[in-house]
C-alpha cells in the first residue's frame, strides 16, 4: 500500500441525527454543485481502494461539503477464515484518510479460502459463530482506533444449527466487543417476512442502545407461487411497512442519524433527496418528543 | 473441521456451481429444509455483483456484444476467475485474455484489444494522482547531465497498442453510434492511457512514441529509448516526441519522483 496518500489532519465531521445518503458517483457532480439539503453522504469502503486517483479526490471534495460515513462491505466479519490482511491495511487507511464520522461493516461474510463473492452472506447464529465475529470486531475497532457499527443482515434463509435468535446475538456481540449497530429496518422487515417472525418484536428484543445509525431502502416481492419472497435490492422508494417499523424503531432509539440507500436502478438526486426529507420529518417528530419530554421534566 | 467452516466451505461450492441446487450441496445440511430452496437468491446475488462488477470496467465491450451475452461472458469469466479481492475495480484483469478464449468471438478479433484499452482506462482512473513535469521542470532536469535519464511516466499512464482503431471503436460503442462502427475498418492504433489532471485521456501516438514510452516506463536510458524508438520508426523525431509529450503532461514531476512512485 502507498505511503504517497496524502493523510487528512481535519477533524471528523460528526455525522448529525438527520436524514442521509449513500453516494453514488453518477451523483456527486450534480452534489458538489448544488450542495442539496441532506445531512449526510455514506460510501461504500471498498470503492475508494484503488491506489489513489479519482475516486479518491471526490470523496476528499464531498468531504468538505458533507459529514461522511463509510461502510465496509468487504471485511467478512462473519467469515471463519482470519481477516484479510491487505484488505484491513487498505481499511485502515481510507479512515485514517477520511476520518469520517461513522464507520460501519456488516453481519455477515463474503469470502472463504481467498475467493470473494461480493455478497452479504448469512451465517448460523451459534457460539462459535458468535466468538469469531467478536474476534474480528475487536481486531477492527483495535486496528482503527475507533468504535464501529455492525448491521443486520437480511435473510432468505435460517440455520438449523443457531442457537439464538439475531437479536440475542447482535446484543451479546455490543456487549463483549462495544461496537454499535447499524440497525438496518428494511432488512428487518425483509427478513422477518421471509423467515416468518414478527418485526416489531425483533425491535423490541434489540438492546437499542447501541444503535448508531439507521439503514431505510426499497426491497421487491418476488411471486413464488405459494408464498412471496421479499429480495433486499435497494431499488426502489422505501415502502409504508418499513416507514411504520422505522417510527417504532425511533422510539426506542431516539433520533438517530438514518440512511436511504439506493444502489440499483439509481434515480435521479431530487428522488433520494424527497426520500430524506420524508425520513426528516419523522426524525423531527421525535425530536418534538424528546424537546416535549425536557420541558415536562 | 468447525461447522461454521464446514458451512461456509460447503456453501462456497454450492455458490459456484455449474447447476447444483441448494438441496444437493453439502450446505444443506445446515440450512433449514423449508428455506432451502432461496438459497439460489445468494447464487444470483453474487453472479449479478461479478457481472455488474465487469459491465462497470469494459461497457464498451458490453455494448459491442449485447447485454445477454455479455452476461453470460461474465458468467464463464467468474467460473473461471473468481474475484480474489473485495475491491471490485481490481477485478477482471484477465477479461481481454478470456475474450481470446472464446471461439464464437473469433470474427470479432478486435475485441480483446477493446477490453485491454478499457482496463487500461480503469487503471488509470485509479491509478495516484500525481503532478506532470512541467516543461520548465523538464528544462533543468535535461540540462543536469544524468538527470535526462531520470524520466518517468504518471502512475496513470498505461500504453495499448492493438491492430485495430480501438479508441474509435470504444467511442462509438459507448456512443451507440452503430454508422461510425460499420465505417472503421482495420488500421493499427498505439494510445496513450492517462489522467494528467482529472479525467482519464486517450491519446494517440505514433508508433515511435509508443516504443519511447514504453521504454521509458521500463527504466530504460533516454538514449536507448530514442535509439530503440528511432529504429522502429524512421519518422520518429526525438525533439518532436518529447516536445509532444511534455505537452501532454505524461511525465511526471520531478518531486514526486523523488518520493518514489509504483511506476
Amino acid at each position: 500500500m502507498s505511503h504517497l496518500l496524502p493523510r487528512s489532519t481535519a477533524p471528523a465531521k460528526p455525522v448529525p441525527a438527520q436524514a442521509g445518503i449513500g453516494l453514488k458517483f453518477d451523483h456527486i457532480g450534480e452534489i458538489l454543485e448544488t450542495t442539496p439539503s441532506v445531512g449526510w453522504l455514506e460510501v461504500h469502503a471498498e470503492n475508494y481502494m484503488g491506489d489513489g486517483g479519482r475516486p479518491l479526490e471526490l470523496l476528499a471534495d464531498i468531504s468538505r461539503h458533507y459529514p461522511v460515513s463509510v461502510h465496509g462491505v468487504g471485511l467478512s466479519i462473519g467469515g471463519v477464515d482470519d481477516l484479510d490482511e491487505t484488505h484491513l491495511e487498505r481499511f485502515e487507511l481510507l479512515i485514517d484518510r477520511v476520518r469520517p464520522g461513522l464507520v460501519s461493516e456488516h453481519l455477515a461474510w463474503c469470502s472463504i479460502g481467498g475467493s470473494h463473492f461480493s455478497d452479504l452472506l448469512p451465517l448460523p447464529y451459534t457460539q462459535e459463530a458468535l466468538d469469531i465475529v467478536v474476534r474480528h470486531v475487536d481486531q477492527v475497532q483495535q486496528r482503527i482506533g475507533r468504535r464501529i457499527l455492525i448491521e443486520n443482515p437480511s435473510l432468505y434463509v435460517a440455520f438449523e444449527a443457531s442457537e439464538m435468535p439475531e437479536t440475542a446475538f447482535l446484543n451479546a456481540l455490543t456487549d463483549r466487543t462495544g461496537c454499535g449497530l447499524v440497525l438496518d429496518v428494511n432488512n428487518v422487515h425483509v427478513s422477518a417476512c421471509n423467515l416468518g417472525y414478527d418485526s416489531g418484536a425483533y425491535i423490541e428484543a434489540l438492546d437499542c442502545g447501541p444503535v448508531g445509525e439507521i439503514h431505510l431502502a426499497g426491497h421487491h416481492l418476488k411471486d413464488l407461487g405459494d408464498r412471496t419472497l421479499l429480495i433486499d435490492d435497494h431499488a426502489s422508494r422505501v415502502c409504508d411497512a418499513v416507514w411504520d417499523l422505522y417510527s417504532t424503531t425511533l422510539r426506542r432509539t431516539g433520533p438517530v442519524p438514518s440512511l436511504i440507500e439506493w444502489d440499483n436502478d439509481v434515480p435521479d438526486l431530487a428522488v433520494l433527496v424527497e426520500e430524506v426529507g420524508k425520513a426528516d420529518a419523522i426524525l423531527e417528530t421525535f425530536f418534538d418528543a424528546e424537546r416535549d419530554h425536557v420541558r415536562a421534566a | 473441521m468447525s461447522a461454521l467452516r464446514e458451512f461456509q466451505t460447503g456453501f462456497r461450492a454450492f455458490l459456484v456451481g455449474a447447476g447444483a441446487s441448494a438441496d444437493a450441496s453439502p450446505a444443506a445440511r445446515h440450512i433449514k429444509a423449508h428455506f432451502a430452496a432461496n438459497a439460489g437468491i445468494y447464487r444470483n446475488n453474487v453472479r449479478h455483483a461479478h457481472a455488474g462488477a465487469l459491465a462497470a470496467i469494459y461497457p464498451a465491450t458490453m455494448a459491442l456484444v449485447g447485454e445477454g451475452y455479455f452476461d453470460a461472458l461474465a458468467r464463464s469469466f467468474a467460473d473461471r476467475f473468481p474475484p480474489t479481492d473485495a475491491v471490485l475495480a481490481n477485478y477482471g484483469d484477465r477479461f481481454a485474455g478470456h475474450l481470446e478464449t472464446r471461439t464464437e468471438l473469433a470474427h470479432a478479433s478486435f475485441l480483446p484489444d477493446v477490453a485491454q484499452l478499457e482496463w487500461a482506462v480503469n487503471r488509470s482512473f485509479h491509478a495516484h494522482s500525481s503532478s506532470s513535469l512541467s516543461p520548465g521542470q523538464a528544462a533543468a532536469l535535461f540540462a543536469q547531465a544524468g538527470d535526462a535519464d531520470g524520466l518517468r511516466l504518471l502512475p496513470s499512464a498505461r500504453l495499448v497498442s492493438s491492430r485495430y482503431p480501438v479508441r474509435d471503436i470504444r467511442g462509438a460503442a459507448l456512443a451507440g453510434d452503430a454508422a461510425a462502427l460499420e465505417r472503421l475498418g482495420p488500421a493499427e492504433q498505439h494510445l496513450l492511457v492517462f489522467r494528467p489532471e482529472r479525467d482519464v485521456r486517450i491519446e494517440v501516438l505514433t508508433s515511435g512514441e509508443a516504443a519511447f514510452l514504453r521504454s521509458i516506463a521500463n527504466g530504460a536510458p533516454l538514449d536507448e529509448a530514442i535509439a530503440g524508438a528511432s529504429g522502429g520508426d524512421t519518422t520518429f523525431s526525438p525533439a518532436e516526441a518529447i516536445g509532444k509529450l511534455l505537452h501532454l503532461g505524461v511525465f511526471l514531476a520531478p518531486t514526486q519522483q523523488r518520493k518514489g512512485t509504483d511506476q
